[in-house]
């Protein structure tokens, strides 16, 4: 077959720069494949071989939020276990407490915003990384603190749960927490997770502040 | 080889590198779906936003990178290629690697240590070889298309503004989720405005620029006229060639980790990188300008081309104002060819090394001058 380019088909000692052979360009082509295909799977293989779970001792306390007054505190109860690779103390904790999921994520809001209309939000969040759950009616409570938020129950056709959203009393940081579990562990967890919900406060908060000045549900 | 055992052509080795290349971008753009395709469906018009509020930088961009290239512009099918690379093959394959890769620091060093740093360690060395592998393909699929530093530099950086806003659109998306879902659109135009307007001038299209000049570098060496037999051909020149191109990468990697890391500020990382490209593309863009100058200068000697010609050629609208005082359309083509034709010889004058350059412009003209 003759050459596609006029470079190609150029002997050496006719001036035009020689480019690679048939072969070569087969070699160069299974490296960049080798190279993306070790990039790619090796990682993700490599961080499935290590352990993704760190006992939390109970009482101790997790910060969350990108900083300064835009933080918030829980803590957490008896057989919490972290997931570090799926945690970012500025944005998510991922957590585990027996057969149950424990999400906490930090919220920031560009504007303030109350927390009825963040628990619309979360229905829609839940349903990008949940697909096929429903959130309930909302009703409020209050934490340890004095903190003022809402919760609902979470339902799918395997699984159920809980969810609460607590907002910052400036309005402009809040923080969710999502805890799901199959439907027959469900009662034994919600009490491991309400020890969470009830433990929310927002340190970085101007104490005259908080609580119970944050934005109305 | 073939099936049949017969060697393999120079037409089947580049259908494959086509082909595969295709395949790559299929099978980024799957995973690109799979991770963010329920953003559609929950959050249509948040999610149609974050990909319009993109679409002046992608466009404005490749326009712009196109044109930075002197003389002339690079080809339009192997730019989008490069462009489609890193939107697609790239980004999904980073995605991949990245979260396998955050999770082992995350892991290793616990998640206060990942927070900070996970990202300026791990992105840096996925995302700029996965980038790269889409500027070394063009080398492959198209030959004679890179022919040195400054075309890998423009390819490169085209490649990295595809990764730019595949980024982008997916940091918007994001956006959403961590605004808690109350406010998508204000959360896409925030993220939008950060990304497009603050961090687009000195992003992944300067880190990819470096470490495509790079593969030029390689290009170039491997083509010099010691290197006969390809870019692996050679030991020697093959390996003068692995140093710069090795440089150029890791200085990228390098950019690419200040980007990412907590601090400086993000004014400062922006500004590094985009001074760091744009001195690095000067350096480049006038040695090919001095060099296209000489080969000119001694084409008019050897009256290969007139002294009319050689003053128009270097400038695309001097080459377009010349076609325009010719009298008829057919004239006109024929003097568009014969522009083509001596660029494509200039272009084939950069893939020598300087050595080659010095050459007789005579030897750069196989087809034997007018």
């Amino acid at each position: 077959m003759a050459a596609e380019h006029p470079a190609e088909s150029a002997g050496p000692g006719q001036g035009a720069p020689s480019v690679a052979s048939p072969l070569n360009r087969i070699r160069w082509l299974l490296t960049v494949v080798g190279v993306m295909v070790l990039l790619t799977a090796g990682w993700p293989l490599l961080n499935r071989t290590v352990s993704d779970s760190r006992p939390l001792a109970a009482g101790r306390s997790l910060t969350i939020g990108p900083g300064g007054a835009l933080v918030a505190r829980v803590t957490v109860g008896r057989d919490f276990r972290l997931l570090p690779a799926e945690s970012n103390p500025r944005q998510q904790y991922s957590m585990q407490v027996g057969p149950a999921q424990l999400l906490v994520s930090s919220v920031s809001l560009p504007v303030p915003t109350s927390a009825s209309r963040l628990w619309a939000g979360l229905r829609q969040v839940l349903s990008l990384s949940h697909p096929g759950t429903t959130l309930g009616r909302l009703t409020t409570m209050t934490t340890e603190q004095g903190q003022q938020g809402v919760t609902g129950a979470i339902t799918s056709t395997t699984k159920a749960g809980l969810a609460a959203v607590f907002v910052a009393p400036a309005g402009k940081f809040a923080v969710d927490i999502v805890m799901i579990a199959p439907r027959a562990a469900v009662k034994r967890m919600k009490a491991a997770a309400l020890i969470l919900l009830r433990s929310v406060t927002f340190p970085g908060v101007d104490p005259v502040l908080q609580p119970h000045r944050g934005a109305a549900p | 080889m073939t099936a049949s055992g017969t060697a393999l052509t120079v037409t089947e080795s580049i259908r494959a590198v086509r082909g595969t290349a295709v395949l790559a971008c299929a099978f980024g753009a799957a995973v690109l779906c799979f991770a963010f395709l329920r953003f559609l469906l929950v959050f249509p018009r948040a999610a149609v936003l974050t990909v319009v509020l993109e679409l002046p930088l992608l466009v404005i961009g490749f326009v712009v990178l196109r044109l930075l290239r002197p003389v002339r512009a690079p080809a339009l099918i192997w730019s989008a290629a490069a462009l489609i690379w890193g939107g697609t093959a790239a980004a999904g394959c980073a995605l991949l690697a990245n979260q396998g890769l955050v999770g082992l620091w995350a892991k290793g060093t616990g998640p206060t240590f990942a927070s900070n740093w996970s990202a300026s360690l791990s992105a840096p060395l996925n995302e700029e070889v996965l980038k790269l592998c889409g500027v070394i393909l063009v080398v492959l699929a198209a030959p004679l298309t890179i022919n040195g530093p400054l075309d890998g530099l423009i390819y490169g950086a085209i490649a990295g503004l595809g990764f730019q806003v595949a980024e982008n659109i997916t940091y918007g998306l994001n956006s959403i989720a961590l605004a808690g879902g109350a406010d998508p659109d204000r959360a896409v135009v925030n993220s939008a405005l950060l990304r497009v307007g603050i961090t687009s001038l000195g992003s992944h299209w300067t880190m990819t620029a470096i470490a495509g000049a790079g593969v030029g570098f390689f290009v170039r060496h491997s083509r010099s006229p010691v290197a006969r037999g390809g870019p692996v051909g050679d030991r020697p020149a093959w390996r003068a060639g692995l140093l710069p191109a090795a440089v150029c990468l890791v200085t990228a990697m390098a950019m690419h980790v200040l980007f990412d890391a907590p601090r400086p500020s993000i004014l400062i990382k922006v500004l590094v990188n985009l001074v760091l490209a744009g001195t690095f593309y000067l350096l480049l863009s006038n040695r090919f300008i001095e060099r296209a100058r000489r080969t000119l200068a001694a084409e008019t000697t050897a009256g290969l081309i007139t002294a009319a010609e050689a003053d128009c050629l270097l400038s695309r609208r001097q080459r377009w104002l010349s076609r325009r005082q010719t009298d008829s359309q057919p004239a006109r083509q024929r003097m568009r060819a014969r522009q083509e034709s001596i660029l494509a010889r200039l272009d084939l004058d950069a893939a020598l090394s300087a050595e080659a350059c010095r050459r007789s412009p005579r030897s750069l003209n196989p087809a034997g001058g007018r």
